[in-house]
C-alpha cells in the first residue's frame, strides 16, 4: 500500500484515531507521519526518535478518544503526592500510591495495554483493606463482578449481583453509572 | 560484615538441588511490595527510606521466619562487595548504588532475600535450584505475610500498587534461569523468545531486565503482572519452562549423534583452554564453562557436579575474581587471575 499523503512511498505507518466516536484511518509512510504529526498536532507523542521511553510514550497516553479531554486531565494532580499525569507519562513511574486512586480513569486503558487487563485477580492482604469508594466505584465494581460470574457461569451468584446492581441504580445514587 | 562473609554465606540454589535442575539452574519469585503510607522510593525525601528501613528491622525481629537473617546495609558495603551480591543473584543491579535506607535481609539458608528502598519499598525475593516455582511460591507467600503489618499499598481494582504500572497487580515476577546451549548452538533461541512472547513470557539475559546473555544463560519470566492470579502466572511460566528443558535435551542428543566427533573435539578444546590458559576474559570463560558442563552432561569430559558447575559461573564473574584477589585489578589481571583460579578448578576436576 502506498502512502495516502505522498503516493510514493509504501505505507508503513498505519493509525486508527478516534474522537466523539468517529474514527479515521491513516496510511502513511514514515516521512509523512512524522510531518502530519507536527504540522496538525494529529498524533500526540507520536515520535521516530524510538528510546525506550518514547515506545512506551504512547502507551501511557489514553484511548485517542479522550484526547479531547486530554487538556484537563493532565492538570489532575494526585492529591496524595502532587504528582500531575503528565509527568507520570514522561517518567513512566508514580509518585505515590494515591496516584492511581487520583488517575484511575486514565490508567484503565493503560493497564489494559500493558497487561490486557485492568483487573486484580490474585492474592489480597488478609488484613482488610479499608477502601473509601463511592456508589459509582461500587456499580462499577459490581458490574466487573457480574461479567465474571457469567464468564465463569455461576448464574446464581450473577443474579444475586443484578439485584444488587438494580437496587442501587434505583436508589439513584448510581446515576453516574452506565446503568 | 567483613567482605569475606559475603563470599562464605551460603546460597542454597548454587547446590543444585530441585528437579531437572541441570538445565533449570534456578528458579526465582520477586514480589513487590510498597507501604500505603509512603511516596514511592524515587519521590520519598532523604528521611522517609530511613523511616521505611526501620520499620521493616522492628518487624523482622518480631519474626521467627526471618529473626537470624543477615541485615546488610548498602551504605556499610564498598561498590566491590555489592557487586558481589549482585554477581550471586542477591540483590538487583540499580540497588547497588548508593541510596539513603537501602538494606538487604538475606536469611541464613541463602534462600530469601528482600530488599528495602528499591524501586518499589519492598522487593521480596525467594530463588531455588531447579524447576521449582510451586515451592518458591509458597515461601515467598510466608515471607510476604511477615511484612503485611506495616500496610501494603492495595487498591480492590488494580492489586498491589507499584511505582511503575508494569508491575502492578501481583507484584509478582516468576522466573527460570535455563541453561540452553544445544537451543543455542542450534539456532532456536530466536523461535524460543518468539514462541514465549506469544504467550505473554519474556526472555531475559542472565542478570535480568537489558543484561547480557552469559554461557547459554537466560531467563524466562511472566510478562504481565496483572489480570491471572499467582498460580496461573506460575503455571505458565513452569510449563514453558518444562518445555524448553525437552526441547534442550533432544537438540543435545541430535547434536550427539550427528556431530559425533566434532562435538566431542569442540568440548574437549574448550576443556583445554579452561585447563591451560594463562588469560581469560569473562566472557570467554562464561562460553566454555557452559561447553564443558554440557560435555559433563553428554559424558563427554569429567564428571562436574551442579554445585561445581554454579562456583566456576560465579568465580569468573568479574567481581568475584578480585574478591578472590583481595584487591582490586585491572580488566589484564583479572584476565590472569581468572586463567589461574580457573587451570586450579580444571585440575581438580580433571583428577577425579
Amino acid at each position: 500500500m502506498l502512502c495516502e499523503r505522498c503516493n510514493e512511498r509504501e505505507a508503513e505507518v498505519h493509525i486508527k484515531q478516534m474522537i466523539n466516536g468517529e474514527v479515521k484511518e491513516y496510511h502513511l509512510c514514515r516521512e509523512c507521519a512524522e510531518a502530519m504529526s507536527l504540522e496538525l498536532d494529529l498524533f500526540p507523542h507520536f515520535n521516530f526518535d524510538l528510546s525506550w521511553e518514547n515506545l512506551l510514550g504512547p502507551l501511557f497516553e489514553p484511548f485517542a478518544s479522550t484526547t479531547r479531554r486530554k487538556a484537563t486531565e493532565t492538570e489532575i494532580r494526585c492529591q496524595g503526592c502532587g504528582l500531575d499525569y503528565s509527568s507520570f507519562q514522561k517518567s513512566g513511574k508514580f509518585g505515590c500510591p494515591k496516584c492511581y486512586e487520583s488517575f484511575r480513569e486514565s490508567i484503565r486503558p493503560l493497564l489494559r495495554k500493558i497487561h490486557g487487563a485492568d483487573r486484580h485477580r490474585g492474592s489480597k492482604p488478609d488484613v482488610d483493606v479499608p477502601v473509601d469508594k463511592g456508589a459509582e466505584n461500587k456499580l462499577e465494581r459490581l458490574q466487573m463482578e457480574l461479567k465474571e460470574a457469567i464468564e465463569k457461569e455461576e448464574y446464581e451468584r450473577a443474579a444475586k449481583i443484578r439485584d444488587r446492581i438494580r437496587e442501587l441504580t434505583s436508589k439513584g445514587d448510581g446515576s453516574n453509572g452506565k446503568a | 560484615m567483613a567482605k569475606r562473609d559475603l563470599l562464605a554465606h551460603p546460597i542454597e540454589w548454587i547446590k543444585g538441588k530441585g528437579s531437572s535442575s541441570n538445565i533449570a539452574v534456578s528458579s526465582r519469585i520477586r514480589l513487590a511490595r510498597n507501604l500505603r503510607d509512603f511516596p514511592f522510593t524515587h519521590r520519598c525525601d532523604e528521611d522517609q527510606p530511613l523511616a521505611i528501613a526501620d520499620k521493616v528491622k522492628q518487624v523482622l525481629s518480631r519474626s521467627d521466619l526471618l529473626k537470624n537473617s543477615d541485615v546488610i546495609e548498602m551504605d556499610s558495603l564498598d561498590p566491590l562487595s555489592r557487586w558481589i551480591l549482585v554477581e550471586r543473584h542477591l540483590i538487583s543491579p540499580p540497588f547497588a548504588s548508593d541510596g539513603p535506607g537501602r538494606i538487604a535481609i538475606i536469611d541464613p539458608k541463602g534462600v530469601i532475600s528482600v530488599m528495602v528502598n528499591e524501586e518499589d519499598h519492598l522487593r521480596i525475593q525467594v530463588i531455588l535450584a531447579g524447576l521449582e516455582l510451586s515451592e518458591v511460591w509458597r515461601i515467598a507467600n510466608k515471607v510476604e505475610k511477615v511484612f503485611e503489618e506495616l500496610n501494603y499499598a492495595f487498591d480492590r481494582d488494580f492489586g498491589y500498587l507499584t511505582a511503575c504500572p508494569t508491575n502492578v497487580g501481583t507484584g509478582m515476577r516468576a522466573s527460570v534461569m535455563v541453561h540452553i546451549p544445544a537451543l543455542e548452538m542450534s539456532k532456536q533461541v530466536a523461535t524460543l523468545v518468539n514462541e514465549c512472547n506469544r504467550i505473554g513470557l519474556t526472555v531475559r539475559g542472565t542478570y535480568g531486565e537489558g543484561s547480557d546473555v552469559l554461557g547459554s544463560l537466560y531467563q524466562i519470566s511472566n510478562q504481565i503482572t496483572l489480570g491471572l492470579s499467582e498460580e496461573e502466572l506460575i503455571d505458565k511460566v513452569s510449563s514453558a519452562v518444562s518445555q524448553v528443558v525437552a526441547e534442550e535435551e533432544r537438540a543435545r542428543a541430535v547434536m550427539k549423534s550427528k556431530l559425533g566427533i566434532s562435538l566431542d573435539d569442540r568440548i574437549w578444546r574448550a576443556f583445554g583452554i579452561l585447563r591451560y590458559s594463562r588469560m581469560i576474559t569473562s566472557k570467554e570463560a562464561l562460553e566454555l564453562i557452559s561447553l564443558l558442563k554440557m560435555g559433563s552432561d553428554l559424558e563427554i569430559t569429567p564428571k562436574i557436579s551442579i554445585e561445581e558447575w554454579n562456583n566456576l559461573v560465579l568465580g569468573v564473574q568479574p567481581n568475584h575474581v578480585q574478591m578472590y584477589a583481595g584487591k582490586q585489578l585491572s580488566p589484564s589481571e583479572r584476565d590472569v587471575f581468572r586463567a589461574t583460579f580457573l587451570r586450579e578448578r580444571l585440575k581438580a576436576i580433571e583428577g577425579k
